[in-house]
């Protein structure tokens, strides 16, 4: 219960931060706003819903509403795409390595997406779902861990930068504390990630299991506050920020 | 990714006005970059003037060189006719305008 509560958290935060940042792209936030908001929004709002709405992953392939499993499987994968494209347009945009290794990466992901739905339109329909979709899923799942250890690995890297220059008065140090907390996500959701790859490659049914519970709801509320204080920072949390680093400066 | 402008100019005057080889002037603004946070490849002039007043000299100082504070007064006075290298969106950029 307590997963499924911190899985809504992580859905209707995840969605707010999206439509907040599609706000500013069309208000000429660029292209990283553009996929950063599609990315929190293709998933939060309507990758992870539909996917749980179709029962994929819970219940025998026959009782699976296939068109919602298969819209979920898409939107999901088109939010990953968009992830690692703003990992790509934010931190290495001039670097050949990084626009070979995201291309490669969204090829991945659809070739997964439609795996999984190609296995559930196949299988038998009293077999369980999550067994027929188990190597579709699995990849997804890595490719997924990819995804937020790249943006979580660079957001910190860029972070240990910012802060110089926000001592030096070269940035501003609340845009330092955003890339911080960019990273802080990525580090989250991918330790999430990993937890679960790996109780599930265990067997652990997840919707049973306390640790995966438990884990699930306070990796969830952790990424769910560093985005909100990212996008949406609050006047006590702006000038807590400002403050700290004029203390540290002195 | 060819370097900035910015930073070739510094490291020909680093060059220019020590007993540094080449090598030795790139590598030692390369650190003073470093340790400002900053990029060779995406530095503008309004950075490195920062760099040459705050952490050039350190880094000058370390390695022996005299009269540091007439080096970068040399240098930086030169900075100005500098044209910044294409414009690139740095982090920064991303995260300012993600802000709203």
């Amino acid at each position: 219960m307590a997963g499924l509560i911190a899985l809504a958290v992580f859905v209707v935060f995840n969605t707010a931060v999206g439509l907040r940042l599609l706000h500013t792209a069309a208000r000429g936030g660029g292209a990283a706003a553009w996929t950063c908001g599609f990315g929190f929004t293709l998933i939060g709002l309507l990758g992870h819903p539909l996917h749980m709405i179709s029962g994929a992953g819970a219940v025998p392939v026959g009782e699976v509403h296939q068109a919602l499993g298969a819209a979920g499987s898409v939107f999901i994968a088109a939010g990953l795409s968009a992830f690692f494209a703003f990992t790509l347009i934010a931190f290495r945009r001039t670097q050949t390595w990084a626009w070979i290794f995201t291309g490669t990466a969204i090829v991945l992901l659809f070739v997964s997406a439609f795996g999984q739905i190609g296995a559930l339109a196949t299988a038998p329909p009293e077999m369980p779902s999550a067994e027929a979709t188990r190597t579709w899923s699995m990849s997804l799942g890595v490719l997924s861990t990819i995804c937020y250890a790249w943006s979580g690995i660079e957001g910190v890297a860029e972070w240990t930068r910012a802060r110089k220059r926000a001592a030096l008065g070269l940035t501003d140090p609340l845009t330092a504390n955003r890339i911080l907390l960019w990273g802080m996500h990525g580090v989250c959701v991918t330790v999430l990630n990993a937890m679960l790859i790996t109780l599930s490659a265990q067997g652990v049914n997840l919707g049973e299991s306390l640790l995966a519970q438990v884990s699930t709801a306070f990796f969830s509320l952790v990424s769910s506050t560093t985005i909100t204080l990212a996008f949406f920072p609050t006047r006590a949390w702006a000038s807590w920020v400002r403050r700290s680093a004029t203390l540290a400066e002195a | 990714m060819p370097t900035s402008p910015v930073f070739e100019y510094v490291c020909e005057q680093v060059e220019r006005l020590t007993a540094f080889n080449r090598l030795e002037a790139r590598g030692t603004v390369r650190i003073a970059l470093s340790v400002a946070g900053l990029d060779p490849d995406t530095v503008t002039p309004a950075q490195m003037g920062v760099v040459i007043a705050r952490t050039l000299p350190h880094e000058l100082n370390m390695r022996g060189i005299a009269d540091v504070a007439a080096l970068c007064r040399t240098i930086a006075t030169g900075l100005a006719g500098i044209q910044s290298g294409p414009a690139r969106s740095s982090a920064d950029d991303v995260f300012r305008r993600l802000g709203g």
